[in-house]
């Protein structure tokens, strides 16, 4: 597999969120999940349970499990400076297996979301309030390459909803990407990407400027 | 030449923008019904029980606002913060005590009876047996989830206030209110949130085209 | 009014700045009696309103040292850096700026004028009149 370099004025990201997180997560609730069922249901009816439980995961997250192993977590190569409002710009999805691996065409979903997220505190109370104000939708298709798995995705920087990449102490407005692909021997899950977008408005909102 | 969504509506700015239940600017009280406390050092504690977001600490703060007494609230966080001393004085008000330790609220207690303290506090669950033990007498109440008209009454006084007396004033349909009710599980907070968010997007569309060319 | 804060535009696209002049009337004759006006400090500040908590923050600020009879007529310049946010109006939040001139009084509460002013993104001269984001349909 090789590691073409990148072309200038472009940065690779990677998703946030990890792997071990969601280990973390289930590794802490599974105990509790556990000591609460024997509370209720007694040891034997836990044990029935957990089994139940444990071939239904199975039987649905089999392919996805084995697929995941097989491939390294996706990148995202992104402008290195931040998208104008209202630009249309194209990434780039890539994502490479572990080991030299037959890849078919496949589809890359994508959802650009602008959220909106309002931290109040009271006391040391805090409650944090978010909600999407911009969602849209495009598809790209995912081919193999020496590189592995690569996809051009067209995202579209709405000037009409949503704002700039904002961080303040409790006010936070927040631009990602959200990918997933499917296909044959293609891991089901979705990878989130922050993009920064600009306090620039594309040329084609300037005033002045008329279609041709 | 700015133009103001908002004033173009008749708003000052959002009706539904957050403030500390406590700021002299939360004026938009509702009226839930409740009986007024005792006066101060009448042995009493008064309890208000309710979920979060019900309008336990709005409540608590409307009594402390018609007579004043000094005021603790217990943080959840960080826990040592729980420990803090809470004030014994004939007439106090607290929000939050179902956090304190209960060694610290059990002698608290005491200390307030041995004072003859009348005490209000807002809580998630109910004190009365212990308040009792520690020589207290108790009234109790309870904020359910906020109904219908109790919804409508709060987003309307709040509006009211937000807007331009020179202007027509902005109004919700009452379907959009009914919405907002069912939506927000009986908690003023969430419905406060939704309304918040319902304006905004009636303000926005409400605007007149700008001189964008494209 | 003592005070005049004249702008030359109430719209400044990121990265650029508000002019105008500041004007304040002599309130002393500076000789037999000074003013008790000492300076003024001009300050570009973005804050929020809406469901979080507060966030404000001065951008940018001036200095005008006032002669001793308050008397003041300057030209003024506050820059909006390239990283500021612009002024929105959102779901859960509204982005708002003002510029505020706060006269620095002797032994007494300052005064403070302020007016509301307009920040749009980089390009948006000419396009903007309200805050982002921009109306759906164009003229």
């Amino acid at each position: 597999m090789t590691n073409a370099p990148l072309p200038p004025g472009t940065v690779l990201r990677d998703p946030i969120g990890s792997l071990g997180k969601r280990l973390l997560g289930f590794g802490i609730s599974a105990p509790i999940t556990v000591v609460l069922s024997v509370a209720f249901f007694g040891v034997r009816w836990t044990i029935v349970l957990a089994l139940v439980a444990g071939g239904l995961l199975a039987m649905i997250a089999k392919d996805s499990l084995l697929a995941s192993l097989r491939w390294n977590r996706p990148t995202m190569q992104l402008s290195s400076t931040p998208y104008p409002l209202g630009s249309v710009p194209i990434v780039v999805y890539r994502r490479t297996p572990k080991r030299v691996l037959d890849i078919a065409s496949c589809t890359v979903e994508c959802l650009l979301v602008c959220e909106e997220r309002a931290t109040y505190t009271r006391g040391t109370d805090t409650t944090t309030d978010t909600r999407r104000v911009y969602e849209s939708q495009s598809s790209g298709v995912g081919e193999g390459t020496a590189e592995g798995l690569v996809a051009e995705i067209e995202l579209n920087v709405s000037a009409h909803m949503g704002a700039p990449s904002l961080k303040l102490p409790s006010n936070e407005v927040v631009w990602f990407v959200e990918v997933g692909i499917s296909g044959p021997q293609l891991p089901r899950d979705t990878h989130r990407f922050i993009i920064d977008v600009a306090a620039v408005l594309d040329p084609t909102y300037r005033a002045g400027v008329q279609d041709s | 030449m700015i133009v103001d969504r908002y004033t173009s509506s008749g708003l000052r700015n959002n009706p539904f923008a957050a403030t500390d239940p406590g700021s002299a600017g939360n004026s938009c009280f509702v009226d839930r019904g409740l009986s007024t406390p005792p006066p101060r050092s009448s042995l009493t504690l008064v309890q208000v029980i309710g979920d979060k977001g019900a309008g336990k600490s709005t409540q608590v703060h409307e009594w402390r606002r018609t007579a004043p007494g000094p005021y603790h609230y217990v943080a959840a966080r960080p826990y040592r913060d729980r420990w803090a001393r809470p004030p014994v004085e004939p007439l106090v008000y607290a929000d939050e005590i179902d956090r304190m330790p209960v060694p610290l609220r059990q002698r608290w207690f005491r200390q307030l009876a041995a004072a003859k303290s009348t005490v209000v506090a807002g809580t998630h669950v109910d004190l009365g047996l212990s308040a009792r033990r520690a020589g207290l007498a108790v009234i109790t109440h309870h904020i359910g989830p906020a109904d219908l008209a109790i919804i409508r009454q709060v987003l309307i006084a709040k509006i009211k206030q937000a807007s331009l007396e020179s202007r027509v004033t902005f109004a919700l349909a009452e379907f959009e209110i009914e919405d907002i009710h069912r939506r927000c599980g009986g908690s003023l907070r969430a419905a406060e949130v939704l309304a918040h968010e319902l304006v905004a997007m009636r303000v926005h569309h409400a605007s007149q085209p700008t001189r964008f060319h494209r | 009014m003592t005070m005049g804060l004249e702008l030359d535009d109430l719209v400044c696209p990121v990265g650029y700045q508000f002019t105008g002049r500041l004007i304040r009337r002599a309130d002393a004759d500076g000789v037999s009696q000074t003013s008790k006006a000492r300076a003024v400090r001009l300050v570009l500040r973005v804050y929020t309103e809406g469901r979080g908590d507060v966030d404000k923050r001065d951008v940018s600020s001036s200095n005008f040292d006032l002669e001793p009879h308050g008397g003041l007529n300057a030209g003024f310049s506050l820059a909006v850096p390239q990283t500021s946010p612009i002024s929105y109006d959102g779901s859960l939040m509204r982005i708002r700026y003002e510029i505020e001139a706060r006269v620095d009084l002797k032994l007494a509460r300052d005064d403070r004028y302020s007016r509301q002013v307009l920040v749009v993104p980089e390009g948006g001269m000419g396009v903007y009149d309200r805050p982002h984001p921009l109306p759906l349909r164009p003229v």
